[in-house]
């Protein structure tokens, strides 16, 4: 045993044996994705970007039920909404998405009873200003205003 | 003879004891550890950590949440192995609560803690390695770990936050081509390990580097409250699967790798041979998910009944406790975390004491810590 490990450290049979294993990685191909020019992989059940839903007529889903803003770990949603006095029922008056506080643990997905607010697979969320951040139903419905870099 | 004499004089002065801070910013400290290093030439005398530079008050947070909410900020503790944080704080909840988890989701998440124990050792084995120099092995086990982490955002839908089980079971069944994403994975990674292996193992500066550096016997480890692969890399065979079996551990075969001498390098061995293992559990797992639901019946609302339960797991790391106190209200009255990063990081003294410096980052590295976990 000894013998064959002093051969092996004149040989330097150890260090051959590193280098063919980085030789031959040197071989195959990259593993790495070119970000910008090419987009990963995203699957379908991935939280990103909160999005609200609308419905045929271009209105909210939304029924103003307050359980997402009850089962947002970071409270970083806000309900506002009176009752008409026709129909008795809630209505949306103020929707606010407070994207700084918002951990993308999927709890107000999960609970949304008509399947309104969803996380998407949107991931690009990176903003210039702290108040772009702060979204209003309007924004939460047709998405984060995005920049489009151009070479 | 008399200028001489000075310049000897001068010498004596220069070896005294030196103080060194290493961190709270250094790369190889993991996260922000300030270890506070007196010196003697090169050599480590003494040493003080200093922690809490990531202080975020998790315990508390979770008093002012109900049970449910407060599982996501559990993935945040340990965030290289978020799945196992979440797992011991919902299985310590649902012993609260005394809910039977169905079998289907207990394989799941058995195969996702598995998962992730792989993550978290090839992170370790990868950052352990950089700090120690070679650079090819970081570059290689992120390689293995992006192929994990796209199962994890493929099952829940995040990559390292992933909030993954839900009081109960699991939230979703999971999709489909997961069994063989998992699979394809199994199939690559022994022979990956072997490249690792082929690099370190029998690299002499490798071994120059991790043989009879940070040396502890088993009795000393047990005192000082070491466990995971620190603890069994110094011989002791103590693994709460195998010991207090959770979730359905008891029906799979595989074996708890220990050391000899209770090195660096035994305790790399004994990681590398536990990812093995992992697989060999991840293998079993898969082909035995049975049918049937993936949630038990919990209500909205969690309102245990009064008194307190302790329960704990075997993470990556070693192992991960939950305590919790309940007064009957929707809320915990106190959230205890016992956590295996804060109680592995108590040997760094006795590790490091008669070492060189640059020593010092090659233990901090054995050890395995998450400074996310250790400030909470």
């Amino acid at each position: 045993m000894k013998v064959k490990e002093l051969v092996s450290k004149v040989l330097f049979l150890d260090l051959i044996k590193g280098l063919s294993i980085t030789l031959k990685s040197m071989m195959s191909g990259a593993v790495t994705e070119q970000y910008p020019k090419e987009r990963s992989k995203i699957y379908e059940r991935f939280r990103g970007e909160p999005r609200m839903g609308v419905d045929e007529n271009g209105k909210t889903k939304c029924i103003a039920c307050n359980l997402c803003a009850i089962n947002c770990p970071a409270g970083c949603i806000t309900v506002e909404s009176k009752r008409d006095p026709e129909t008795k029922k809630r209505v949306l008056t103020r929707y606010v998405f407070d994207m700084q506080r918002c951990l993308f643990c999927g709890f107000c997905e999960e609970i949304c009873p008509v399947d309104c607010i969803q996380l998407t697979m949107d991931y690009e969320m990176a903003q210039y200003s702290r108040k772009n951040f702060i979204l209003e139903l309007e924004q939460l419905e047709k998405g984060m205003e995005k920049i489009k870099y151009k070479k | 003879m008399i200028e001489d004499k000075k310049v000897e004089e001068k010498f004596v002065d220069a070896t005294e004891e030196l103080v060194l801070n290493m961190g709270p910013q250094h790369p190889s400290t993991h996260g922000v550890l300030r270890v506070i290093l007196k010196l003697h030439h090169e050599k480590v005398v003494d040493l003080d950590c200093d922690i809490g530079y990531l202080h975020r008050g998790v315990e508390k947070i979770s008093e002012n949440l109900s049970y449910k909410l407060a599982a996501p900020y559990m993935d945040r503790l340990d965030y290289i192995a978020a799945v196992s944080n979440n797992l011991a704080y919902v299985e310590t909840v649902e012993k609260l609560i005394g809910v039977e988890v169905p079998k289907k989701a207990q394989y799941i998440r058995v195969i996702l803690t598995e998962l992730n124990r792989i993550a978290s050792h090839l992170l370790w084995l990868a950052t352990h390695a950089l700090d120690i120099g070679a650079m090819t092995v970081f570059l290689y086990c992120f390689r293995e770990r992006e192929e994990i982490l796209n199962i994890f955002e493929m099952v829940t839908g995040a990559r390292l936050t992933t909030n993954a089980f839900r009081i109960g079971g699991i939230p979703a069944d999971v999709p489909e081509g997961f069994e063989k994403a998992v699979k394809d994975f199994c199939k690559i990674l022994p022979g990956r390990i072997e490249e690792y292996e082929g690099l370190l193992t029998k690299n002499r500066i490798w071994i120059a580097r991790t043989k009879n550096i940070g040396v502890i016997s088993g009795e000393d480890a047990i005192a000082i409250g070491l466990t995971g692969p620190s603890l069994r890399g110094s011989g002791v065979k103590w693994d709460l699967r195998k010991a207090h079996p959770y979730e359905c551990y008891d029906e799979f075969d595989f074996e708890i790798p220990t050391g000899k001498n209770g090195d660096t390098y035994d305790r790399y061995l004994v990681r590398l041979e536990e990812m093995r293992q992992a697989r060999k559990i991840i293998l079993q797992a898969i082909d035995g998910i049975p049918d049937g639901d993936y949630m038990a019946k919990v209500p909205k609302m969690l309102r245990p009944p009064k008194g307190e339960v302790y329960h704990s797991i075997e993470a990556p790391k070693g192992e991960l406790g939950f305590y919790i106190v309940s007064d009957g209200s929707t809320k915990p009255y106190r959230v205890r975390i016992k956590g295996p990063s804060f109680f592995n990081l108590q040997a760094l003294k006795t590790l490091c004491v008669g070492h060189y410096v640059a020593d010092v980052v090659a233990i901090i590295g054995t050890l395995d810590i998450v400074l996310g976990e250790i400030d909470r």
